[in-house]
C-alpha cells in the first residue's frame, strides 16, 4: 500500500498522469497521420515514413520543430504508464474491461518499438535453377570485396566477402581492412549520380570502362538513387590504385596485389540468410482468357548442411524460418522467356508481439463495451 | 493455330496461287450490300439470356455480358428502348443494323474534333460516324500508348479507352458472321454449286455452309493444284475465290473475344468464340453440334421463328454444360440466380421504402398518429428486406463475402446501418431507430448506385485477394466499423437538432445521446478490429505488420478520433454537446477514409466521376463544418456548453 | 435571432480564434517539458560513428547462360497495397494495348559511333538503349537512341508530341506536313532511310536559350529508332553535327560494313 500511495504522488509521476495529455498526445498522431498521408504525394512513401513516423521529431518551415510520431508515441507510453501507477491500480473488477485494453495498447507500443529497431526487409531475385544464400536490401549499398579462389564447377561460386554500408562515408575517409593486407580511401562519394563512358584522360580505372561520374539531386524514391564514388586502393603499402565503382556496374572490378586477385564491388547491401535457398520452378496462373494473374508459386528449395527440402511459396503461404519469412513478391519474364520470381524477405524478431496485442485489446474493448451496455440497460 | 479444316496442306499452295489470280480485295468495313438488309428478329430472348460465356475471369449469363459491354461502350445499360441483351441480339447476329446506333461515349469534344467528326450534343457517336476517324484515331492511340502512364493526360486516356472500345466492337461484330450468308460466297453459276455439292436452288450461302462441304471442296483443291492455272474451267475459278476467301476470313475473323464454346481440353480453362472453335477442330462432334445450333439460332433470328430460335438456344447450352468440368458446372448452376438479381432491381426498391419511411417520419412530426409509426416500422422493414437478399443473391453467385469492391462496401454498409437502426429502434421505441435506419439506407444506397454506374460490379478479384480468410475478415469488420461510426455520426446530427428544436425534450435527447455513445463504442470496437486484422493480413501476406499506407492511416485516423472523443470526455474537456459534434467529424473521417483516399494518387483532375467524388466529398465537408460551426453558436447563446 | 451573412462570418470568426487560443495554450504549456525529454532522448540514440567492417560466405549457384542478354528490369517493386477497387484507384488500362507495348521494345541490339566531342552514359534504365552529353559544358545537350517496334505513331503524331514537348505552339496540318517534308533525308551507312527533324526552324534567332530539339526517325523493317538531342537552342545548332554523324553511323549489331 505505501509504495503504491508514494507512486501515485511523485509530482513527475502526476504529470505525466495526466488525461489532457493523453488527448494532445492522441490529437497529434492524428494529424501526423493526416499529414504523413497528403505528405507522401510529393515526397513518396518512404520519405514521409521517415519524416513523420519514424523520428522523434522534425523541422516545419525551416526552424519550429514538430514532434514526429516515435515521441509522440513515447510520451504515450510513459503517459500510460503513470496513469496505470495513479489510477489503474485503484480501479476496481468491474473496469477490468479498461485496464485490459490498455494493457493491449501498451503491448501495441512496444511492439511497434521492437519492429522499428529490430526488422528489416530485403529481397531475393532468382533465375529458375539459381541458388543463393543472401538477399539483397531494397536501397541501402555496401562494398563488397573478396578474393578470387579456384572454384572446382564454374556455376558455382563461393567467396568469403568483407563489407561495409557507404551510407555514411565522408571524403577523405580511410577503411582500414586488415585482414586483407588493404586500406581503401574515400576519395569522392556521390549518393546518386551519373557514369559516363568514353572520359580516360585520367589515370582512374573502372570495370565497365566509365570514365567520369556526375553528382545529381536525390530522388524521392529512394531505389532509384545508384551511388557512385572514387576510391583508392592501398595494397599492404605497396601498390596504390585509384578505382571509379558504380552501382550500376554488373561485375565487380579485379586488381592484382600479392599475388592474390582481389575483386571489389558496390552493390545493394547483402544480408546472409540461414541457409541457400534456391529457385526449382516458377508458375504462375492467369484468370481464364485475361491478363490478370490468379496466383504465381515458386517451388523452392531449402539447402542446409544436413538436409535439403522442398518448399510452395505462394501468394498467401509464405515460408516461415526462426525469424525469416519469405513471401512471393513479384516475377519478371526476360525476353528470352527465362522467369525468374522475386521474393519478399523479412526478417523480424518481433513478429508475434502484434497478433497478441490485437487480441488483448480486441477482447478489451468486447468486454467493456458489453459491460456499458448491460450496465445502462440496467439503469 | 493449325488449320484442321483443311486436311490437306497442299491447300496452302492453292491459296497462294489464288492469291496470284484473284488480286487481294480490301476487304473493308461498310462496303458489303447486307446493309439494307434488316432481320426479322425474335420476341423473346429468354433462351438466349441465359447462355452463359466466359468473359473476364467469370462465366456470367449473357444477360450480364450484355449489360456490361453496352455500359462499357456508352455508359448506359439500354440503347433507346432496347434492353442490353436485345441490342445484344441485334449487334450479334445482324450488326450492320447497329452500325449507326450511337453508342460510343466520347467525354471530350476534343476528341470528336480531332478525329474531324461533329460534335454530338450527347456525347455519343455511331460506328459509321467513328469509321472514317478510324486511322486517325489508332496512330493517335498508338502514339499515346509509348508515353508513361502517369504522364498521360485526361484526353489521352480518353483516346485510349475509345480506341479499345471500337476494337472490341469491331472484333465482336465477327462473331456471328460465319451464319449468315455473304457475297464473299455467292455462287452464281450452277456449275461450281455441282461441283460442290450445293443446293442448286440458292446462289447466297454463307461460310458455315461451304464449310460443311469440305470434302468437294478438298478434292477439287487436288485437282487444281496440278493443273496449269491458265487451263482452270470458269468453275474452278469460282472455287479458287472461295478458297481465298476461307482463308482470308479465318484470319480476319479468328481471335474473337467472345468466349461462348469451353474447349474439350480439361487444362485449358478458356472459352473460345465459334470462329476460332472452326478453325480449331471443327470435326469433333461436340464442336460441330453446338456450331450448328449457333449457326441455327442467327438463321431463326433473322428468319423471325421464335420456336426454331429457342430450340438451338437450349440445344447449344446443353451441349456445352455436358462438356463442363466440375467447377464450371458448379457457377453455371447459379445462373438463374444472376438472372433473378438482374432482373428485380432489389436496391431501387430498398431505396425506395427507406425514402418513404423517412418521408412519414418528417409527417409525423406534425401529425402525431400511432399509424404513421407502425406504417414507418413496415417501411423499413420493407426496404430491409430487397436490401439483405441483393446482398445474398450476390454472395451465393459470387462465393465471396459481399464486401470486394466500393460498390459492395456501401450496399454492406447500408445493411449494417438499417440493421443497427433496428435493434435501436427495438430498445428504445421512440422513433430514433427508424430515422437512422431509413436516412442511412437511402443515402448510402444511392452512393452505391453512383458506383454501380461506373461499370461491371462482378469482377473476379486478383491473385493477393482469392479466399483469403483474414482479408474477408479484415474488410467485413472494418465496415462493419464505419457502419457504426456512420450510425453514430447520424445520430450527432440528431441530438443537435433535438437540442435545437423549440420544444426541446431532454429526456429524448438523453437517449439519443448515451445510444450516440454506446453506438460509437461500437464502431471503434470494430474498427479497431478491422483495422488490425489488415495488420495480421498484411503480415501474413508481405511481412509488415503496419506500413503506413493511406488506407491505413485513414482507418487509423478514425480509431484514433474516436478514443479521442471518448478521451475528452473522460478528462471533461468537452461536454456532450462537444461529443456529438466529435461524432459527425467521426463520420466526415470515415467518408475521408472510406473512399477520400483513393482519391489522393488519382488527382483531382480527370473526367466524369473520379472528379464528381472529389468535389462531393469537397462540398460535403463544407457543409458539415457549417453545420457545426452555426450550431454550436446558437446553443451556445441558449447556454449549451461546448 | 437574426441569420444574416456577416453575422455567421463573424460569429464563426470568433468561434475559431477562441477555440484555437484554447488549443494553443494547451500545447505550449506542455511544449516546452516535451521538448527536454526530446533533447535528452536524442542524446540518448546517439549518432553514427566509425563505419563496421561485416563479413560473411556468400553462396552463388548459377544457371548455364543460354544467350547473353541482359534481363529485363522486374517488375517494379509491387505496390504494398492490393491494386483493388478498395484499397487504392484502380486504373483499368486496355489489356491488349499493354500487351502490344510489352511485344513493342524491340529486340536487337545496335551498334553506333560515339561522337568524338560527346560522351557516352551508362544507362541502367529499360526503354533507352543509349545516352549521351557534351563534353563541351558551355553547351549542354542530352541526347537519347530509344528503339520501339511495330510503327510507333506516324512522323506527323511524333513531331506534334515533340512540339509540345517543348512548349511549341503546334501549326495546322497542312503547315505541318510541309514542314515534315522540307526537313533532310539521309540513309544511314546499312541504307536505312533517315528523316532529321529540326525544330529549332520553329524558333527565332534571338531565343537561343529556348529549350529546342533535333530529332531524328530511323525507319526499319519492322522498327523505328529514334535520336533525340535536347538542350538549349543555340547548343542544338551546335551539335547537329555530331548527331548526324551518331545517326548514320547506327547499325544492327553484326551487321557487315
Amino acid at each position: 500500500m505505501k509504495f503504491k500511495k508514494k507512486i501515485s504522488k511523485n509530482r513527475f509521476v502526476q504529470f505525466f498522469a495526466s488525461i489532457k495529455l493523453t488527448v494532445i498526445c492522441l490529437f497529434l498522431l492524428y494529424i501526423l497521420t493526416f499529414w504523413g498521408t497528403v505528405a507522401q504525394i510529393q515526397y513518396g512513401l518512404y520519405q514521409a515514413q521517415n519524416q513523420f513516423f519514424h523520428s522523434l521529431f522534425f523541422l516545419v518551415f525551416g526552424f519550429i520543430p514538430f514532434p514526429g510520431a516515435q515521441l509522440v508515441m513515447w510520451v504515450l507510453f510513459v503517459n500510460l504508464i503513470c496513469v496505470a501507477l495513479t489510477r489503474f491500480i485503484y480501479y476496481s473488477w468491474r473496469q477490468i474491461g479498461i485496464l485490459i485494453i490498455h494493457a493491449g495498447l501498451l503491448l501495441f507500443l512496444i511492439s511497434g518499438y521492437v519492429t522499428l529497431h529490430s526488422s528489416h526487409e530485403s529481397y531475393l531475385n532468382l533465375k529458375e535453377g539459381q541458388a543463393s544464400n543472401v538477399s539483397a536490401a531494397y536501397h541501402d549499398w555496401e562494398i563488397a570485396i573478396w578474393e578470387s579462389s579456384p572454384q572446382e564447377d564454374p556455376l558455382v561460386n563461393k567467396n568469403h566477402v568483407t563489407a561495409f554500408d557507404v551510407s555514411g562515408l565522408k571524403p577523405d575517409q580511410v577503411i582500414p581492412i586488415k585482414h586483407l593486407d588493404l586500406q581503401l580511401t574515400v576519395k569522392k562519394f556521390y549518393k546518386n549520380c551519373e557514369a559516363y563512358t568514353g572520359d580516360q584522360s585520367n589515370k582512374i580505372l573502372s570495370a565497365s570502362g566509365i570514365g567520369r561520374l556526375e553528382p545529381t539531386e536525390l530522388l524521392k524514391e529512394p531505389e532509384k538513387n545508384t551511388p557512385g564514388g572514387i576510391f583508392q586502393f592501398n595494397i599492404n603499402k605497396n601498390k596504390v590504385l585509384d578505382v571509379i565503382l558504380y552501382g550500376g556496374e554488373a561485375k565487380p572490378f579485379s586488381f592484382q596485389g600479392e599475388g592474390k586477385t582481389y575483386n571489389v564491388i558496390l552493390r545493394l547491401k547483402r544480408y546472409p540468410l540461414p541457409f541457400t535457398l534456391k529457385l526449382v520452378d516458377f508458375k504462375k496462373e492467369e484468370h481464364p482468357g485475361t491478363d490478370m494473374a490468379r496466383t504465381y508459386q515458386s517451388l523452392v528449395e531449402i539447402l542446409m548442411d544436413h538436409a535439403k527440402r522442398e518448399k510452395l511459396i505462394s501468394m498467401n503461404d509464405p515460408l516461415r524460418y526462426t525469424d525469416y519469412t519469405f513471401y512471393q513478391s513479384s516475377f519478371s519474364i526476360d525476353k528470352m522467356g527465362n522467369e525468374s520470381s522475386v521474393l519478399a524477405v523479412v526478417k523480424n524478431r518481433g513478429r508475434l508481439l502484434p497478433y497478441i496485442s490485437t487480441f488483448v485489446t480486441f477482447l478489451g474493448l468486447v468486454i467493456h463495451f458489453v459491460t456499458m451496455a448491460i450496465r445502462s440497460r440496467k439503469d | 493455330m493449325i488449320r484442321k479444316v483443311f486436311s490437306i496442306q497442299n491447300i496452302f499452295m492453292l491459296l497462294l496461287l489464288s492469291s496470284l489470280i484473284f488480286p487481294s480485295r480490301s476487304y473493308a468495313q461498310g462496303m458489303c450490300p447486307l446493309d439494307t438488309l434488316k432481320p426479322k428478329k425474335v420476341g423473346s430472348l429468354e433462351s438466349f439470356k441465359r447462355i452463359p460465356v466466359l468473359n473476364q475471369g467469370r462465366i456470367k449469363p449473357l444477360e450480364s455480358y450484355a449489360q456490361n459491354l453496352l455500359l462499357l461502350f456508352s455508359g448506359k445499360t439500354h440503347y433507346k428502348k432496347e434492353t442490353a441483351v436485345e441490342w445484344l441480339a441485334r449487334f450479334l447476329f445482324a450488326p450492320r443494323t447497329t452500325f449507326n446506333d450511337k453508342i460510343f461515349l466520347i467525354n471530350s469534344p476534343e476528341i470528336a474534333e480531332a478525329l474531324k467528326i461533329e460534335p454530338d450534343k450527347h456525347r455519343r457517336y455511331s460506328y459509321n460516324q467513328l469509321s472514317p476517324g478510324y486511322d486517325k484515331l489508332k496512330e493517335l492511340a498508338e502514339a499515346i500508348s509509348s508515353i508513361d502512364e502517369k504522364n498521360q493526360s485526361v484526353v489521352d486516356k480518353e483516346i485510349l479507352r475509345v480506341y479499345s472500345n471500337v476494337l472490341l466492337f469491331l472484333r465482336l461484330s465477327g462473331a456471328f458472321t460465319f451464319a449468315v450468308p455473304h457475297p464473299d460466297f455467292y455462287i452464281e453459276s450452277a456449275e461450281t454449286r455441282a461441283l460442290l455439292n450445293l443446293d442448286n436452288d440458292q446462289t447466297k450461302f454463307s461460310f458455315y455452309n461451304v464449310l460443311e462441304k469440305s470434302e468437294p471442296l478438298s478434292q477439287v483443291a487436288k485437282t487444281l493444284e496440278t493443273k496449269e492455272h491458265l487451263l482452270w474451267t470458269d468453275a474452278e475459278k469460282d472455287i479458287g475465290r472461295i478458297l481465298s476467301a476461307l482463308d482470308f476470313w479465318s484470319q480476319h475473323y479468328s481471335n474473337c473475344p467472345l468466349g461462348l464454346i469451353p474447349t474439350q481440353s480439361p487444362e485449358n480453362e478458356e472459352w473460345l468464340s465459334p470462329m476460332d472453335t472452326i478453325l480449331g477442330g471443327f470435326f469433333d462432334p461436340a464442336y460441330k453440334q453446338e456450331i450448328k445450333a449457333l449457326r441455327d439460332m442467327a438463321v431463326a433470328y433473322w428468319d423471325g421463328s421464335q420456336l426454331a430460335f429457342d430450340i438451338n438456344a437450349r440445344m447449344f447450352s446443353d451441349s456445352v454444360s455436358k462438356r463442363l468440368s466440375p467447377t464450371e458446372k458448379k457457377i453455371t448452376k447459379k445462373i438463374p440466380l444472376e438472372l433473378l438479381y438482374n432482373q428485380f432491381n432489389f436496391l431501387a426498391w430498398a431505396k425506395l421504402f427507406y425514402a418513404l419511411g423517412f418521408f412519414i417520419f418528417l409527417f409525423s412530426l406534425t401529425f402525431k398518429q400511432k399509424k404513421l409509426y407502425q406504417a414507418a416500422v413496415a417501411m423499413t422493414i420493407l426496404g430491409f428486406i430487397p436490401h439483405a437478399l441483393a446482398l445474398i443473391l450476390r454472395i451465393s453467385i459470387l462465393s465471396r463475402p459481399p464486401v470486394s469492391n466500393l460498390f459492395e462496401t456501401f450496399v454492406f454498409v447500408g445493411l449494417i446501418c438499417v440493421f443497427l437502426g433496428c435493434i435501436l429502434e427495438v430498445v428504445n421505441k421512440n422513433w430514433l431507430g427508424l430515422v437512422v435506419a431509413n436516412t442511412c439506407g437511402f443515402i448510402l444506397l444511392t452512393i452505391a448506385g453512383k458506383y454501380s454506374a461506373e461499370g461491371d460490379t462482378m469482377q473476379v478479384l486478383i491473385a493477393v485477394l482469392n479466399s483469403n480468410f483474414w482479408l474477408s475478415t479484415h474488410v467485413l469488420a472494418i465496415t462493419i466499423g464505419y457502419a457504426g461510426c456512420c450510425v453514430a455520426g447520424i445520430m450527432g446530427h440528431i441530438y443537435i437538432l433535438q437540442l435545437l428544436a423549440p420544444k426541446s425534450d431532454a429526456k429524448n435527447s438523453e437517449i439519443t445521446y448515451k445510444c450516440m455513445l454506446g453506438i460509437l463504442g461500437f464502431g471503434l470496437t470494430m474498427t479497431f478490429l478491422g483495422t488490425t486484422l489488415g495488420g495480421i493480413w498484411a503480415d501474413q501476406s508481405w511481412g509488415r505488420f503496419w506500413g503506413w499506407d493511406p488506407k491505413e492511416n485513414g482507418a487509423l485516423m478514425i480509431v484514433l478520433w474516436c478514443s479521442i472523443i471518448f478521451h475528452s470526455r473522460i478528462a471533461k474537456i468537452i461536454n456532450p454537446l462537444g461529443a456529438a459534434v466529435g461524432c459527425i467529424l467521426a463520420l466526415v473521417n470515415v467518408m475521408w477514409a472510406w473512399f477520400g483516399v483513393n482519391l489522393l494518387s488519382v488527382g483531382l483532375h480527370s473526367y466524369g466521376f473520379t472528379s464528381g467524388i472529389a468535389t462531393t466529398l469537397g462540398a460535403y465537408v463544407v457543409i458539415e463544418l457549417l453545420f457545426i460551426a452555426v450550431s454550436v453558436i446558437w446553443l451556445g447563446k441558449k447556454n449549451i456548453k461546448f | 435571432m437574426d441569420f444574416g451573412k456577416k453575422w455567421i462570418a463573424r460569429a464563426v470568426t470568433q468561434e475559431i480564434k477562441d477555440r484555437s487560443f484554447k488549443i494553443m495554450t494547451y500545447y505550449l504549456k506542455y511544449y516546452y517539458r516535451l521538448f527536454i525529454c526530446l533533447g535528452m532522448l536524442n542524446f540518448l540514440l546517439g549518432s553514427g560513428n566509425a563505419t563496421e567492417l561485416r563479413q560473411y560466405e556468400e553462396v552463388f549457384i548459377d544457371v548455364p547462360q543460354k544467350h547473353k542478354m541482359a534481363d529485363s528490369d522486374p517488375h517494379a517493386f509491387m505496390g504494398k497495397m492490393p491494386q483493388d477497387d478498395i484499397h487504392s484507384n484502380l486504373n483499368l488500362g486496355d489489356k491488349d494495348l499493354q500487351a502490344q507495348l510489352n511485344q513493342s521494345v524491340a529486340p536487337g541490339a545496335l551498334n553506333w559511333v560515339t561522337p568524338n566531342n560527346w560522351l557516352e552514359k551508362k544507362e541502367t534504365s529499360g526503354m533507352r538503349l543509349a545516352s549521351f552529353m557534351n563534353k563541351d559544358t558551355a553547351y549542354p545537350i542530352e541526347t537519347t537512341i530509344v528503339s520501339l517496334a511495330g510503327k510507333a505513331g506516324g512522323v506527323s503524331a511524333n513531331v506534334t508530341r515533340w512540339m509540345q514537348q517543348i512548349k511549341l505552339a503546334v501549326p495546322s496540318m497542312e503547315e505541318l506536313e510541309n514542314f515534315v517534308n522540307q526537313q533532310e533525308k539521309l540513309k544511314t551507312q546499312t541504307g536505312a532511310d533517315v528523316i532529321l527533324i529540326d525544330l529549332t526552324k520553329w524558333q527565332k534567332e534571338t531565343e537561343a536559350q529556348a529549350p529546342s530539339m533535333i530529332a531524328a526517325i530511323i525507319e526499319k523493317e519492322d522498327s523505328q529508332i529514334f535520336v533525340k538531342m535536347t538542350g538549349s537552342r543555340e547548343s542544338v545548332i551546335k551539335n547537329k553535327d555530331s548527331l548526324r554523324s551518331l545517326v548514320l553511323s547506327i547499325q544492327e549489331a553484326g551487321s557487315q560494313k
